[in-house]
């Protein structure tokens, strides 16, 4: 299914196989070919999972995601194997309880309620599961916006969700519930920023910064609000530029500090930087539909804000000062800054992609709906 | 000369004149980025030199324009420059609006943001954040004429987030102090809340009125526009206005964050906190005056906080011991009276207000290093003898209450604490209990788990001396 929406998650791919390259290459175990092939498999794989048209290949791929894993990193993700199991039972209970053969028959076909309930509840648990922050210690294996996860929650739960009474309500108070869990979490690992290493300090912010804009998307997705949704999908891709621009900031000693900052502008969606774009959107199309969950959107949004800059403040203090000259940003840095403000300045190509993404994705649900009804 | 006139007030003109005063400034700053990002150090000559040159002359454009507009039979310009999307009916203009009162807000960005550029170029010299600083004044400068020339709140909102990350990391210029950097997060957590409250106007703003123009929405002369909105979405919509300007022009009871303020370099203190940022929630409040007009609860409110503003600054600022923090809270206390004037509907005078007291805050603040040669030499050119602090309105009351007064404004009547107590430390504890299932916290990037590196125990407070009225008349 090469529609809107794949093209969407293509650059979330890109961006997902270039922090896999990155993490290899920075690790200095691998050579330059080996870390390269690492991220166009992950690339590949991603890009099959959004393109794909049946929950077999879906499972293949995803399988396979979980094979090269162990193969890169010697072991196994427990919570990447659940996220992918979960999806994985959802698409083989889809495909052989429901009888659904491809994506595109969804609309039509005949599910029980129960099915659906249970295709649904699998989908969203591993959206869920990839929303909360993991081990501390795994913050480097952990993905950057859980793609797996939510092309299975905007191929198949939003289609099949539309049917449900609870799910334009439910999942978005979850959402913003799980979005509030991970923002003062993050204000509690500021407030006792003494309590850890600064490495540690690091990774803590970046789960729990995921985990708020992972809960963002969901809640605009499940919304069914169309602006919101637009809107949710830019946060997709502006998180995914933000987390990697922390990401590449942060880790670097001496700390470049003046990209930090400005990674953190990203973060917290400052005008000109696409996430505003997305912050608006989202913002507007929760208010059209539920103000109270608007209010907590943007409630939330002040606490993650305040809450992050805590935490960097403490990162740049632990750093103390140092005599060693600031280091030149690096390409990565440069790149995620650079597109983002690239699509903050000029949005319509971004905007216009997404709305049709989120049109493909509400076109099968109204679908579903008549044919269900 | 008619003719003259009209050529020169023509729309072409003045679209250019815009862009180039919303532009250069940003421009500036992006060429010095991209030294920096090449690994080139320019001589700190060249670096005040390109950041000077791309002010001033955005500050003359923007003369230019506020004139040029005052010349147009409307004295108004609204245009919109481009549309940044569009989805469906919803979409987001780049738009400009100059009036009077946009006019007189850029004249004043436009004499202050050169000379503080001038100044700052021998003020920092040597300093390790030299391109930084120029960096930073010239997105504060960009966000600064956004936010007074965009035609609607969502252009304001975006001059209005720029203006205050430029503030907050102007407050952490040296950041090689963990002091100045905490300070520089309360000032942007208070920003933070304030931007909301900003964001929370605009999205309602739509909502309501289906378009967020100050020309179309809440312009001047638009009475039957305004009227639409009835009183109570003008309620709605004034009290987030209202509480956005209450964090940004520090209004009571968030005054005690521009004390924190202060760990600033000297310019950038008097940019912002004299000149431009503690100005931008009053320009808000100007701006929506015809909201505010129909919303009388708003009225009362503003009026109320800009009177509780006034008491309290005037009364901190005058126990204040650093010249710095004593300007801040007196800004403040004038910021609050603008408020008074705002809400009792004298807008005229707090635009003229505005104007006179930026000016002479940034006079005050750039001169308060030398603060003490100058008033030795005040007092050397005036004969000598004891320095006379002057006549002051408390000085009419008992000397027992005043004692009571000064010794509460000395801990800024415990605003800061009850905003602790009520607001961040219930917020801190839930964030606690809430990270209790996340025991792993405490581990490090490698698994293994960590002593604590610096335990956290509270410092013991300093002791203070806390000088009384009646000591204080005693050392006299």
């Amino acid at each position: 299914m090469i529609d809107a929406f794949f093209w969407l998650v293509l650059p979330i791919a890109l961006l997902e196989g270039a922090r896999i390259a990155r993490f290899e290459f920075k690790g200095g175990e691998r050579a330059l070919s080996h870390t390269l092939a690492f991220g166009a498999l992950e690339f590949a794989l991603l890009a099959g999972c959004a393109a794909a048209a049946s929950p077999l290949a879906f499972v293949a791929l995803a399988a396979g995601r979980i094979v090269v894993g162990w193969k890169r990193e010697g072991r196994t993700f427990g919570p990447g194997l659940l996220k992918s199991t979960l999806v994985a039972a959802a698409m083989l209970v889809l495909m052989l309880v429901g009888g659904v053969d491809s994506f595109v028959d969804l609309a039509g076909a005949d599910l029980g309620a129960a099915v659906r309930l249970a295709v649904v509840l699998l989908i969203c648990a591993a959206c869920l599961v990839a929303i909360m922050p993991v081990q501390v210690a795994d913050e480097q294996r952990e993905t950057l916006v859980a793609p797996l996860a939510f092309i299975a929650f905007a191929r198949v739960a939003i289609p099949l969700g539309r049917e449900e009474p609870w799910f334009a309500l439910l999942v978005p108070i979850v959402a913003a519930t799980t979005s509030l869990v991970c923002a003062l979490w993050l204000l509690s690992a500021g407030r006792r920023a003494n309590h850890f290493e600064p490495a540690a300090l690091v990774s803590e912010l970046i789960l729990c910064e995921r985990g708020v804009v992972l809960s963002f998307v969901l809640l605009g997705l499940a919304s069914g609000e169309r602006l919101a949704g637009v809107g949710a999908l830019l946060e997709w891709g502006a998180g995914a530029l933000a987390l990697l621009a922390l990401e590449a900031s942060l880790r670097r000693r001496p700390l470049p500090k003046p990209m930090a900052f400005f990674a953190l502008a990203m973060t917290v969606s400052l005008p000109g930087t696409v996430g505003f774009i997305a912050e608006d959107l989202l913002a507007h199309g929760l208010l059209e539909l539920r103000p109270w969950l608007a209010a907590a959107f943007v409630g939330v949004s002040a606490i993650n804000a305040a809450a992050l800059y805590l935490a960097l403040a403490h990162i740049i203090a632990d750093c103390g000062e140092s005599t060693e000259a600031e280091p030149r940003p690096s390409f990565m840095m440069l790149t995620a800054a650079g597109l983002s403000l690239l699509f903050g300045l000029v949005p319509q190509p971004f905007v216009t992609t997404a709305t049709a993404a989120e049109g493909v994705l509400t076109q099968a649900a109204h679908l579903a709906a008549r044919l269900g009804t | 000369m008619e003719a003259l006139v009209f050529a020169l007030s023509s729309a072409p003109l003045l679209h250019v004149l815009t862009l180039l005063t919303l532009l250069l400034p940003a421009s500036g700053s992006l060429v010095l980025i991209l030294l920096h990002v090449s690994g080139i150090r320019p001589p700190e000559r060249w670096v005040a030199v390109v950041s000077g040159t791309t002010v001033s002359a955005a500050a003359v454009a923007g003369l230019l324009l506020a004139l040029l507009t005052m010349l147009r039979p409307t004295r108004e310009f609204d245009e919109v420059l481009w549309t940044m999307y569009r989805i469906d009916g919803y979409h987001l203009d780049v738009s400009i609006f100059v009036d009077p009162l946009s006019a007189m807000l850029t004249a004043l960005g436009a004499a202050v943001i050169p000379v503080l550029c001038r100044y700052s170029g021998r003020y920092l010299h040597n300093e390790p954040g030299y391109l930084r600083f120029f960096v930073l004044v010239g997105v504060a400068a960009t966000g600064f004429f956004w936010f007074v020339l965009g035609g609607s709140v969502d252009m304001a909102f975006f001059g209005w987030e720029l203006l205050g990350l430029s503030s907050a990391l102007l407050v952490a210029f040296f950041w090689e102090r963990s002091e100045t950097v905490m300070a520089s997060g309360r000032v942007f957590a208070t920003y933070r809340v304030a931007d909301i409250a900003l964001l929370g106007g605009v999205v309602l703003l739509h909502h309501y009125a289906g378009n967020s123009s100050w020309a179309t929405v809440l312009g001047v002369g638009e009475l039957e526009h305004k009227l639409q909105l009835g009183a109570y979405p003008a309620t709605i919509l004034g009290l987030a206005f209202l509480m956005a300007a209450i964090g940004k022009s520090a209004q009571f009871p968030v005054t005690g964050y521009v004390l924190r303020a202060m760990e600033g370099p000297t310019p950038s203190s008097a940019l912002f906190y004299g000149t431009l940022s503690i100005h931008a929630g009053v320009y808000l409040l100007l701006r929506v005056e015809p909201l505010v007009a129909h919303a009388p609860i708003v009225r009362v409110a503003v009026v109320t906080i800009g009177l509780l503003t006034a008491f309290t600054a005037s009364l901190s600022a005058r126990v204040r011991a650093d010249a710095k923090g004593a300007l801040a809270l007196s800004a403040a206390a004038q910021t609050g009276l603008m408020l008074v004037e705002i809400g009792l509907g004298w807008t005229q005078l707090a635009q003229w207000h505005l104007l006179a007291h930026g000016l002479l805050r940034l006079a005050q603040f750039l001169r308060s290093p030398s603060w003490l040669q100058d008033a030795e030499a005040r007092r050397s050119d005036l004969g000598g003898g004891a320095y006379r602090a002057g006549f002051h309105v408390e000085q009419l009351l008992p000397v027992r209450v005043r004692e009571v007064l000064y010794a509460a404004a000395l801990s800024r009547f415990g605003l800061d604490s009850l905003i602790d107590r009520a607001f961040t430390r219930p917020l801190a504890r839930i964030a606690h209990v809430v990270s209790t299932p996340r025991p792993r916290l405490r581990e490090s990037a490698s698994g293994a788990r960590i002593a604590v590196r610096r335990p956290a125990e509270p410092r013991a407070p300093a002791a203070i001396a806390i000088p009384t009225a009646s000591a204080k008349e005693q050392q006299r």
